[in-house]
């Protein structure tokens, strides 16, 4: 009985071409965020900023407190923003004074890191 | 004239450089001459930043105050943001720690095209 070889090769390259266009895929989406890390670090920093309430039980994102400094410059600046976020201005000053200007800041500098390719018309 | 390989004169007059910026170098200055190109050069050579040098100022916002990173590549409003909340926690400056080669080439890639602006008002 003849073993049809071609069809046996055929079977074990498409096998191998699937673990090479999962990892290349993987490779991909990595190589994505790589390239955009400071962008999407703002984005992820804002949309978090936008949705943790101040309530009483609540992590913290800020490193001098994980290291037990208790002093802290950018102390109220992410409760700053969610007010910000909500429209309540005046709590957001009283939070912390910077919040305004730091939303400012980042959204010009998220416009600033947008990929441009986004932006062109490819006639 | 298209050359495959790097010019040996930007080697010359820059140190320190990555590929992104020779790549971007040789694609923006192909016809230049040579007298044109070592004047592109000299030029650049004073205004551009290694990633060393990006490297070094955020690790200076672990030590010192934050932001030195931002203020060196002209970015004078995230500076100030940086050095009044510690650079953001120091949440913002790790982020820079670990990004700070594209800082340092987003930085350099202006100089490029102000350096070449430069040559053509000459």
């Amino acid at each position: 009985m003849e073993i049809d070889q071609s069809t046996l090769y055929e079977n074990a390259s498409v096998d191998i071409n699937k673990n090479d266009r999962l990892f290349s895929q993987i490779h991909s989406y990595a190589a994505f965020l790589w390239k955009h890390l400071e962008l999407l670090f703002w984005l992820t920093a804002l949309f978090m900023l936008a949705c943790m309430h101040p309530g009483e039980s609540h992590f913290s994102l800020c490193i001098f407190k994980w290291l037990g400094i208790s002093f802290c410059p950018g102390c109220g600046i992410g409760h700053s923003i969610y007010y910000l976020f909500q429209g309540n201005i005046l709590a957001s000053w009283q939070s912390h004074p910077l919040g305004i200007p730091a939303f400012v800041i980042i959204s010009h500098r998220v416009i600033r890191l947008f990929p441009v390719k986004f932006f062109k018309n490819d006639k | 004239m298209i050359n495959d390989n790097f010019n040996p004169l930007y080697f010359q007059y820059l140190n320190d450089t990555t590929a992104e910026e020779l790549m971007y170098i040789q694609h923006l200055t192909q016809e230049y001459s040579e007298k044109d190109l070592v004047q592109f050069l000299v030029i650049y050579k004073s205004k551009r930043k290694t990633p060393q040098t990006i490297l070094i100022c955020c690790l200076l916002g672990f030590v010192l105050f934050a932001g030195i990173q931002r203020f060196v590549t002209n970015q004078m409003g995230m500076g100030i943001l940086y050095f009044f909340t510690g650079g953001l926690c120091l949440v913002g400056t790790v982020i820079d720690t670990i990004n700070h080669r594209k800082i340092a080439l987003e930085f350099n890639k202006e100089m490029i095209a102000e350096s070449i602006a430069l040559m053509r008002i000459r």
